[in-house]
């Protein structure tokens, strides 16, 4: 695969900042921030006067970092509980609204529901531009948005971003996959955004109607987002489709995409730092853990009047680098890896720790398995990983018998536990356009989910 | 090697125009005419925010606006 990015800056003062003034920004726009909030939010002003965090109180970023109250979704949720639909948060009122979104809900939790000001919206498609630029996407480029505009933010702010980078959004909403194709295959499509699930199933339906993607349509890039993207399933996808699958991350809590990549080579995710401040922190001492140390990030948006979020716990598990370790001259530290996965993905069985993607990374190196699901659960009081898969067509019984013991191999290499391996009937496991959900914890003491990145939900 | 630039820097003259700008739709954004004053506030918000991007201003404006 050839490197088809473009590459430039959306804006080359912001990206290029010296790290000394771009920390003055911070500390300007913080206070404004907090100012705003104390003046307009009852929720943000209250925790604030509990801990003596007021405007004027803070000395500078550092103590900010040392004394500022985290935010949990469980504080979020309870206030919105207490004032629906938007609790005490907002600090503008909700009539200056001119959108409102909600998370999908698939985790099982409530929603937390925002909404975002003439202002917030100019924000959030900003950063979007920011980030699809960096890209590669450009001016005059058609792009298909493939998202179901609905109430979960998604691709929303990527539409507008497009719109205001000056490139065409081509919103697929109300397209099943078959037209999508074709549509690729008939008209000038530069990009593809959508999730890393979605990209592979464009992939595999592709093939099944006979369509290169790689040589029959002018995709030159997709920007995937709201779901892990392990390293064989970004492979799997850029094989495909002949075009680097570039990961882009935000969170519906703050509205838009906060990080993305830079190129096919980039080592992680830039964070537009000039409009979130993100800390890394130890989740068991809650203190900062420094570059190249794993930690759950903590986000401050400093773009959003109506719904701010203050140093709020995402789960999000990352390993910051410094920004020099990336190539391309921005300024931004960077995510190694991108969003490694969620603080409470990581599952505990017979002492061994792992997350869904390290199965799927696994899953995506054997190239005779069509889908897989799989499920921890208790058998004989003994904590059990159950690996289900299907094959793909063309595989006999015979070979799908010797792919299970291979793939319990890997997965002990993996992972450190051996897990039962079942090859299943030929589509007996659920399909996925979004959000996929390829693991369930069916243990009687199996913690609930947790909150949501941004992500497209289904057409 | 880094990217390439994709504009120089804001000059002291497009600094000053933006503000003015700003400023402008700013005393618009509360127009008795619904088709001066909505327009009005959706231009101010781009404004406001390409001043934000390019660290010349920062305003959280929209708590003084008349719903």
């Amino acid at each position: 695969m050839t490197d088809t990015v473009t590459r430039g800056y959306w804006n080359r003062a912001a990206e290029t900042m010296p790290r000394a003034r771009l920390r003055e920004m911070q500390w300007a726009k913080l206070q404004a921030q907090l100012r705003h909030v104390y003046r307009g939010s009852p929720f943000h002003r209250a925790r604030m006067d509990d801990a003596g965090c007021r405007p004027g109180d803070l000395t500078g970023l550092d103590d900010y970092f040392s004394r500022f109250p985290l935010l949990q979704r469980a504080d979020i949720l309870a206030a919105e509980a207490a004032a629906p639909p938007y609790g005490t948060l907002p600090a503008v009122d909700p009539a200056l609204a001119i959108a409102r979104h909600q998370t999908s809900g698939s985790s099982g939790l409530p929603p937390v529901r925002t909404f975002d000001t003439a202002r917030d919206w100019a924000w959030i498609s900003d950063m979007f531009a920011c980030g699809l630029y960096a890209a590669g996407v450009r001016p005059g480029d058609q792009v298909a948005v493939v998202f179901g505009y609905g109430m979960f933010i998604g691709f929303w702010a990527g539409h507008y971003g497009l719109q205001r980078m000056g490139a065409t959004a081509v919103a697929t909403g109300s397209m099943d996959t078959e037209r999508r194709i074709q549509m690729l295959v008939d008209e000038d499509v530069a990009a593809v955004m959508c999730t890393p699930t979605y990209a592979l199933h464009m992939a595999h339906r592709a093939e099944q109607i006979g369509v290169d993607l790689a040589t029959q349509t002018h995709v030159r890039l997709l920007i995937v987002t709201g779901e892990p993207r392990p390293p064989r399933t970004r492979r799997l996808i850029e094989q495909a489709w002949g075009a680097p699958a570039l990961e882009v991350a935000g969170m519906t809590e703050a509205g838009t995409l906060l990080m993305f990549e830079c190129g096919p080579d980039a080592p992680g995710m830039h964070i537009i730092e000039t409009d979130v401040i993100e800390e890394v922190l130890d989740p068991g001492t809650g203190r900062p853990v420094g570059h190249g140390r794993q930690g759950v990030r903590v986000m401050t948006t400093l773009g959003r009047e109506g719904v701010t979020m203050l140093r709020y716990w995402t789960n999000d598990v990352v390993v910051r680098q410094p920004h020099d370790c990336c190539a391309c001259g921005r300024t931004w530290d960077v995510y190694q890896g991108g969003i490694l996965g969620r603080a409470d993905d990581v599952k505990k069985v017979r002492g061994c720790l792992f997350t869904p993607s390290m199965i799927e990374d696994v899953a995506r190196s054997f190239d005779e398995v069509d889908e897989f699901q799989t499920t921890l659960d208790t058998i004989g009081a003994l904590d059990t990983l159950i690996i289900t898969f299907e094959p793909k067509p063309h595989v006999t019984a015979e070979a799908a018998a010797g792919v299970a013991t291979r793939f319990a191999a890997a997965v002990k290499r993996a992972v450190g536990v051996t897990p039962q391996v079942r090859v299943g009937d030929a589509g007996s496991l659920p399909r996925f356009d979004m959000k996929a959900k390829r693991f369930t914890d069916r243990r009687p003491t199996a913690p609930p989910a947790a909150g949501e990145r941004v992500s497209a939900d289904g057409p | 090697m880094g990217p390439e630039a994709s504009s120089d820097d804001l000059s002291a003259q497009d600094e000053a125009v933006l503000l003015r700008v700003y400023a402008d739709l700013r005393s618009l954004a509360e127009h008795p005419i619904p088709a001066v004053r909505g327009p009005a506030r959706l231009a101010l918000a781009e404004v406001a925010q390409v001043l934000n991007r390019l660290g010349v201003a920062y305003e959280l404006y929209s708590a003084e606006l008349t719903p």
